[in-house]
């Protein structure tokens, strides 16, 4: 089995764990958003490499410019995450506690890293 | 930039994977270079003139001096 289906398959599984997890808190009436970041993360961490998984396979010089490019995105989107969190919690319109703050974060930092390497590749 | 990867290629007889594998670099450079995508460095580009035995800007020019 190659690289690219395990990811697939791999990241379908996670969504579905997170589908499970959402389902099961909505059930026990205890939903907290924070419990959904992890496997929603990893899921998307999956579809992406399974996507990029046969491009990055050769260490050449299009897949050093995807990354750099990929990363150069990133970089203005989380500032602009950073912005708007601040922002959003300055003004007391989102509360939130702190370990929820790093996690969403993360979540965003992670997903948008993969997401716009996916992107780059698909426009070089 | 424009190039005339693909004609060289094929006058020379490569297919995308041959190519690739000749100049050290995934069949998806050679695709995206092929469509204008991707501009090649300087040193690939060179590497690709040296493999069709032609000058780097019989291969790639501006699109205004086509």
């Amino acid at each position: 089995m190659n690289y690219r289906r395990i990811y697939f398959i791999l990241g379908c599984l996670f969504l579905i764990f997170t589908g499970i997890g959402i389902a099961i808190s909505f059930g026990a009436g205890e939903f907290r958003i924070m419990q959904i970041y992890p496997p929603t993360m990893i899921s998307v961490i999956c579809i992406c490499n399974g996507y990029l998984a046969p491009q990055m396979a050769k260490q050449d010089e299009r897949t050093t410019f995807i990354r750099q490019k990929g990363m150069f995105y990133s970089y203005f989107a989380i500032i602009f995450y950073l912005i708007l969190l601040m922002s959003l919690i300055y003004f007391n319109i989102l509360v939130i506690s702190a370990l929820h703050a790093v996690m969403l974060i993360t979540f965003l930092v992670v997903s948008t890293v993969f997401i716009s390497m996916v992107v780059v590749s698909k426009i070089y | 930039m424009k190039n005339k990867v693909m004609n060289y290629r094929k006058r020379n007889g490569y297919s995308q994977d041959k190519l690739a594998l000749i100049l050290g670099v995934s069949r998806q450079t050679i695709i995206s270079i092929e469509k204008g995508k991707y501009n090649p460095s300087l040193p690939l580009a060179l590497q690709m003139a040296r493999e069709f035995h032609t000058a780097v800007e019989d291969i790639f020019f501006l699109e205004d001096n086509e």
